[in-house]
């Protein structure tokens, strides 16, 4: 067992850092500093302002239980396991406290970060900043292990109390975090080992006669993985997750904009390749909301333009492989159109869905009423916008149609 | 109509076809017949536009590719062997695409469609999306995109596998309409039977060459058999290599 789960290990990292490799690429490592920075430097401009108001304890309770909530036990099993190791369901638990340890690295690290980052705050809550921030990684801590040995837990249905589920451990650790904002988080600590030494104790008791239930847990990982690749899909192309297609009916109404025509037949059949295929209009408003929030918490009109235009140059470059769709449907070659209009109607498209991002990241300053802010970030956007449709863009599908 | 002179051409530069030459006139079903890996489905690729010839030119309704790529199109319909689909279209939009490609009269080709649609048992899936539909299904929904357009020439490119014994009975219904209408029909396959019993003229493809072509009476002649059925010529014609 121990063998069979440095072997999958090996292999899960050897295809990770692969995929990592090509998720941060230059320019992409160029953002996330820049964004980094941003968000620091906003997050020191906030501090600076903060009072002690109501809503700061359960606002910093919650944002806490959701980095708690990341981290899926990686069981790294396959689907030919169920089969092939069926018979050694019994010693497989040693497997699976294995790939818990390992899933325990990411969170922890994740943990000490967020930790170091409410450091801050403590202050504020009018707790001492050490003699507080110590007992709340710690609480983290063991509230991660916890949670760990309940989804690994999950997997042996049998024995295990109906109590020990991950949302009512997530709602616990909620309630434990703002009593430990309201008086001081030694009682979070407390909460949280007597939860993670309990689970321990009666561990081998629920472990020991349970039946590992295979298709679950390989379930889980499929989906865990399938996460993971689709995060990995936002940057790369990760074969075979590419090509799906939700109905997504309630869109109709914007594919409708485009009138039917010959002249139009491209653009008609591309803003319905964008609606419907899983790999654009996600990825588009996600951008689009990630960038309004960065540049609504930055005030600085400068740094919002350059935001502003990163994140429409980086929405019209994940935008480009919607040009390339329908090359492997032979009909596209046959139907009776001008050579011209493809690349015409793609320039179109990709204009008017950069010039309504950046009219979607401007709104992000409006909101947080900073009206110079705002139209600085709204004409960088536009800038951006139109040189990667009418400049850039050209260009590239010149290369393309020389290959 | 359809004319090939002296076509040679293929992938890169081997040529699969060497000197093909045929004519397909208008109000005809040919059949075009070989073995795998004969050169048909590289012909029907010079002919759809997606194979450039090395040597010779290939004319639909009097427009060649190159003088007039829009017109050549506009009087080419073709189905693929494998259905080929867009994923995110529904079957209402699939022929709704036709329609807007094809510049068609909206009113005239839904009610070309429909008539089909019926027929096909496909009315009531208009708002599915035909990429997963079963194999046979999708081939209808190929078939009724083709047509419904007003071309002088349909490519059919093994049109019989997959679909059920109705659906090829239907098709061969709507051919023969096409056929009345004045279009020329190509069909490439290996269901030599129905073949013979359907179409006007034949051409035979051997070795990315043409090694025989006419109605059956002319290729009875061509090879020596008085009475025979096309899959005797066929088989006579795949023996000559063996014994050369």
């Amino acid at each position: 067992m121990r063998r069979l789960w440095r072997q999958r290990l090996r292999q899960h990292a050897k295809a990770q850092f692969k995929y990592l490799q090509l998720v941060f690429n230059d320019h992409f490592v160029l953002v996330l500093v820049i964004l980094l920075g941003a968000l620091l430097y906003g997050y020191s401009q906030v501090l600076k302002t903060m009072t002690a108001t109501w809503w700061l304890g359960p606002a910093l309770a919650l944002i806490l239980v959701a980095l708690l909530a990341l981290g899926r036990l990686a069981t790294l099993t396959m689907p030919a396991d169920a089969t092939f190791l069926l018979p050694k369901s019994a010693e497989f638990s040693r497997y699976l406290f294995k790939a818990r340890r390992y899933s325990l690295l990411l969170p922890v690290i994740l943990l000490v970060f967020a930790t170091i980052a409410a450091l801050p705050l403590l202050p504020i809550l009018k707790l001492g900043a050490l003699s507080a921030v110590l007992p709340l990684g710690v609480a983290l801590l063991a509230l991660k292990d916890s949670d760990l040995w309940v989804q690994l837990l999950a997997f042996y249905p049998q024995r295990v109390p109906r109590w020990c589920r991950r949302w009512l451990l997530l709602i616990v650790a909620y309630l434990a975090l703002l009593a430990g904002f309201w008086w001081h988080p030694a009682l979070t600590m407390c909460v949280a080992l007597v939860i993670d030494l309990g689970l321990r104790w009666r561990l081998n008791e629920w472990l020991a006669p349970a039946e590992l239930a295979w298709l679950p847990m390989i379930d889980a990982e499929a989906r865990r993985m399938s996460r993971i690749y689709r995060f990995y899909n936002l940057f790369t192309d990760v074969p075979g997750l590419s090509g799906g297609v939700k109905r997504r009916r309630y869109l109709d109404g914007f594919a409708h904009l485009v009138a039917k025509g010959q002249k139009r037949t491209w653009l008609w059949l591309m803003v319905r390749g964008f609606l419907r295929r899983t790999e654009f209009i996600g990825l588009y408003v996600r951008l689009v909301v990630i960038g309004a929030v960065v540049i609504a918490l930055v005030d600085q009109w400068w740094l919002a333009a350059l935001l502003a235009a990163l994140f429409t140059y980086m929405i019209g470059f994940q935008l480009l492989p919607l040009y390339q769709v329908h090359d492997e449907i032979v009909f596209t070659y046959l139907y009776p159109l001008a050579v011209t209009q493809k690349p015409q109607a793609f320039k179109r498209l990709l204009g008017v869905l950069l010039l309504l991002a950046a009219g979607g990241l401007a709104c992000g300053a409006l909101i947080s009423g900073h009206w110079l802010v705002a139209g600085s970030a709204l004409v960088a956007g536009i800038i951006v916008a139109i040189a990667v449709a009418w400049w850039y863009l050209p260009t590239r599908l010149a290369k393309l149609a020389v290959r | 109509m359809l004319e090939i002179q002296q076509l040679t051409g293929g992938y890169g530069t081997v040529p699969v076809l060497k000197n093909v030459s045929f004519t397909i006139p208008d109000g005809t079903i040919t059949g075009l017949i070989g073995l795998n890996g004969a050169g048909k489905s590289t012909t029907i690729k010079h002919i759809i536009g997606l194979l450039r010839p090395l040597k010779g030119t290939i004319t639909v309704a009097g427009h060649t590719l190159a003088d007039d790529p829009e017109a050549y199109r506009q009087a080419l319909a073709y189905v693929p062997e494998t259905p080929v689909l867009y994923p995110e279209l529904t079957l209402k939009e699939h022929l709704e695409l036709t329609i807007m490609a094809y510049a068609l009269e909206p009113k005239a080709a839904w009610e070309r469609a429909n008539e089909m649609l019926v027929r096909f048992r496909l009315d009531n899936k208009l708002d599915w999306f035909p990429d997963n539909f079963s194999k046979g299904m999708k081939q209808k929904v190929m078939i009724v995109a083709a047509f419904m357009t007003e071309a002088k020439l349909f490519i059919i490119d093994e049109p019989f596998t997959g679909l059920d014994p109705l659906a090829v009975h239907d098709l061969l219904d709507l051919v023969q309409a096409k056929k009345a209408a004045g279009a020329s029909v190509l069909m490439s396959t290996h269901i030599l039977a129905t073949a013979q019993q359907y179409a006007d003229r034949f051409v035979l493809l051997k070795d990315g060459q043409v090694r025989a072509d006419g109605d059956l009476a002319q290729l009875k002649r061509e090879f020596g058999l008085a009475d025979a059925s096309l899959d005797d010529i066929y088989l006579a014609m795949t023996a000559e290599g063996s014994q050369a």
